[in-house]
């Protein structure tokens, strides 16, 4: 099963049992669940075509020679990377 | 959910030598400066009493940060490192504009391993647009000079360049600039309405497509160099193609309480994003929930009234992400900041801000992938549908 239809299962599932994690009050839309799901597909599609480019670790060292760059990168913490970054302010 | 502090802001001095056009800060003319009593406050009641990550970094900025001398800032590290707990290490950063940069700063810079960014918005015709001094001149050459200096004295640093409409029209051009200085670490930000900024041309007409359009081109540019730059919005996009997140609530430091904190020149005290900071707003007391000559530790900012009905409206603007964003995995709820500067409240979702930056940006490099590799077309269409909707 692919990712996207994977979590839009389990969200719907959650939704159902807010002690589990789920958060029924904000739950999404159905709608929206189906959005993100074909986004992830979409994402999961890339990954698959490109298996080399977003093959890990090394590419990390094969996007950027720049050892002070690729030493920064963090695959599995992505996020951190992102909204929580000291380089956004 | 109460984070443990990742990331503290502080504001040296709310004084900017630089009077950018799109500038968020209030303050800019105020030549205050924190006192040793404050740092002190920041190091007794942030670093000894607080709950922090393993990692804390600690950014100078809200102002220009090297209008004070470099002196200043050793004290200063002094100061913090004492109250350290060893179990915590601390990365100091400095969002700077370089134009005020000498010896005893470079030499600071590298002692210290400081963290190094550099605004700069690209080629001089861009650039003078927006980033002038007090008298309306250009500061491309001052920034230029401080990157020069950053660069002999061999301290890595990266560049944060706000796109404006002006930016949009040449992406080769934008690129290539970053390529042909050397420019190696390239952060995008985006013309906000934000603070007390009230206006974006990035408003104007349909700037989502040229948005779209610009990063597609812009992206083509950058992977085309060797070495290749890292380019912030290009390493997002990566990794949600690499590693998108599982299910769950994501986390977003901007809306977590105390994730961020962020200190004003006279050690008063916010949360959530850094730019809500002393922002002028009767509603939420300028967004100052506590004063460090009062607090005992971080966790006291939470029994504040004004900062619970922040708090509220706050965490109701992460639902309501949350329940009508196909993208909410990837950002956790937006940024306050920009909710309450575009939509005037904080309760709201969907900003210009992250339709640019989190939405457009990551279909756009999707969609620049796909015309790079039609073979990814066909594999996106064989296992989903999103391409055929």
């Amino acid at each position: 099963m692919k990712l996207g239809r994977l979590s839009l299962g389990l969200a719907a599932i959650l939704a159902l049992f807010p002690s589990l994690g789920g958060q029924a009050a904000s739950a999404p839309s159905h709608d929206v669940l189906e959005r993100e799901a074909a986004l992830l597909d979409r994402l999961s599609a890339h990954r698959a075509q490109s298996a080399d480019e977003f093959n890990l670790p090394s590419a990390a060292e094969k996007i950027s020679k720049n050892p002070h760059v690729a030493q920064w990168y963090n695959w599995n913490n992505w996020r951190n990377n992102w909204f929580n970054n000291w380089r956004n302010y | 959910m109460v984070a443990p502090t990742s990331l503290l802001v502080l504001q040296p001095t709310p004084f900017c030598n630089l009077d950018c056009t799109y500038c968020y800060l209030p303050g800019r003319d105020s030549a205050a400066r924190m006192s040793d009593e404050t740092l002190e406050r920041v190091a007794e009641v942030v670093f000894a009493r607080g709950r922090l990550a393993p990692q804390i970094t600690v950014v100078w900025h809200a102002g220009e940060p090297c209008v004070l001398p470099s002196d200043w800032y050793r004290r200063a590290f002094a100061t913090l490192e004492a109250r350290r707990p060893a179990s915590v290490e601390v990365v100091h950063s400095f969002q700077t504009n370089a134009t005020l940069l000498d010896a005893g700063w470079l030499d600071l810079f590298a002692r210290s391993d400081v963290r190094v960014g550099v605004s700069l918005d690209g080629p001089q015709s861009l650039h003078d647009l927006h980033r002038r001094t007090r008298r309306g001149e250009g500061s491309f050459a001052r920034v230029m000079r401080g990157v020069g200096q950053l660069r002999a004295a061999g301290i890595p640093f990266h560049v944060i360049a706000v796109l404006s409409l002006a930016s949009l029209e040449d992406p080769e051009g934008l690129a290539r600039f970053f390529i042909d200085e050397g420019l190696d670490q390239i952060c995008l930000n985006v013309e906000e309405i934000d603070g007390i900024n009230r206006e974006s041309s990035l408003t104007e007409g349909v700037v989502e497509t040229r948005f779209a359009n610009f990063i597609k081109r812009f992206f083509r540019e950058i992977e085309t160099a060797d070495p290749q730059p890292w380019v912030r919005e290009l390493d997002f996009c990566r990794q949600a193609v690499c590693s998108p997140p599982t299910v769950g609530n994501p986390g977003n430091h901007q809306v977590d309480p105390l994730a961020i904190l962020s200190v004003d020149v006279e050690g008063r005290v916010s949360t959530f994003s850094p730019e809500l900071l002393g922002l002028p707003n009767r509603e939420f007391a300028n967004f100052l929930f506590g004063s460090l000559d009062r607090l005992r530790s971080p966790k006291d900012l939470l029994r504040n009234p004004t900062y619970e009905r922040a708090a509220t409206a706050i965490e109701a603007g992460r639902r309501a992400c949350r329940q009508s964003c196909e993208y909410f995995r990837f950002c956790g709820g937006g940024a306050p900041a920009n909710k309450l500067g575009e939509a005037g409240r904080l309760d709201a979702a969907e900003t210009l801000f992250c339709r640019l930056t989190v939405k457009t940006l990551l279909t756009s490099y999707l969609a620049y992938r796909e015309e790079r590799y039609p073979d990814v077309s066909s594999l996106a269409r064989n296992q989903g549908r999103v391409l055929t909707r």
